[in-house]
């Protein structure tokens, strides 16, 4: 595996572990009032796969194991983040969601622009492009 | 033989993952349930295709041609992603594994509340695949191939 995808991957899947733990383990997501326990136990089986799949990513890139650097690694560990963040999109397609978080205001001197389009879609087509272009970039050059 | 039996294993337990996901999960109780808000709804429908493609996933893995003992594995973890992750969701405050507003068929039995089918199947689909795994692990005619394939 050529060291640019690995690095590439490493950032993404750490990024997809941070950013879900800073942005929703608050009232925005795990304690929001809004939310119905059934919603809450969906949303925490979420969180705690999408964070043992990167976890997994993170092992096949740079653990000890006899498939280390091969075709299936660059898969899985590419595949990894946008297992959350290509789903934003699809998600949308499902009736009655909202990419905004419940009950919660935007801030003052919030840029128009980010209330129709929250930033977090912008991140999920950042990291789910820069993902595929870590795989295309590995897979030519094997 | 054992490996054999381990992938039917797995493969079973991925088709019923998805069968169970779709038929169970696509009505009102989940993705059209109406106490549940915007935001809520969005990260279920994440969860719910992530799960079903990883799913798709590990059928795929066990029975594609390449084989080896690390893909056989993550085959057998990926429906655990879903089912095994149940019991850690006593950690967040105020989860609940019965769907929100949905009352209980008459004669449901007592015993049913404190182990409800959620986490029967949880226990049941995890076991499964840790079986499945210990049987790919067990097999010495199948290490042996694996290993020449690696």
């Amino acid at each position: 595996m050529i060291l640019t995808s690995k690095i590439i991957f490493t950032v993404l899947c750490s990024l997809t572990i941070i950013i879900p733990s800073i942005m929703d383990l608050n009232k925005t997501h795990a304690t929001n009032p809004q939310w119905k326990p059934h919603a809450r136990l969906h949303w925490a089986i979420q969180y705690l796969s999408i964070s043992v799949i990167q976890c997994i990513a993170l092992f096949l890139l740079w653990g000890n194991h006899a498939d280390k650097n091969s075709i299936l690694v660059t898969w899985f560990a590419g595949l990894a983040p946008i297992f959350f963040w290509g789903m934003f999109f699809p998600a949308l397609l499902f009736p009655g969601t909202s990419t905004w978080p419940d009950g919660v205001e935007p801030p003052k001197n919030f840029p128009a622009i980010f209330k129709k389009i929250h930033p977090n879609m912008i991140l999920s087509v950042v990291i789910t492009l820069t993902a595929i272009v870590g795989i295309v970039l590995d897979l030519r050059n094997r | 033989m054992k490996t054999r039996i381990g992938k039917i294993m797995v493969t079973t337990v991925a088709i019923s993952t998805l069968l169970i996901l779709n038929v169970m999960d696509l009505n009102e109780t989940h993705l059209t349930n109406p106490l549940w808000t915007g935001h809520a709804r969005f990260h279920w429908a994440i969860e719910h295709m992530q799960t079903c493609i990883l799913n798709i996933l590990a059928i795929f893995l066990v029975w594609q041609k390449q084989q080896t003992k690390l893909v056989l594995l993550l085959a057998c973890l990926l429906p655990m992603l879903f089912w095994g992750l149940f019991p850690f969701t006593v950690f967040f405050p105020n989860a609940d594994s019965w769907p929100d507003g949905i009352a209980h068929p008459t004669n449901w039995p007592n015993w049913l509340n404190q182990f409800p089918p959620h986490k029967i199947f949880s226990l049941v689909f995890s076991i499964t695949c840790i079986t499945a795994a210990a049987l790919f692990i067990s097999d010495k005619k199948n290490n042996h191939q694996l290993n020449q394939a690696i």
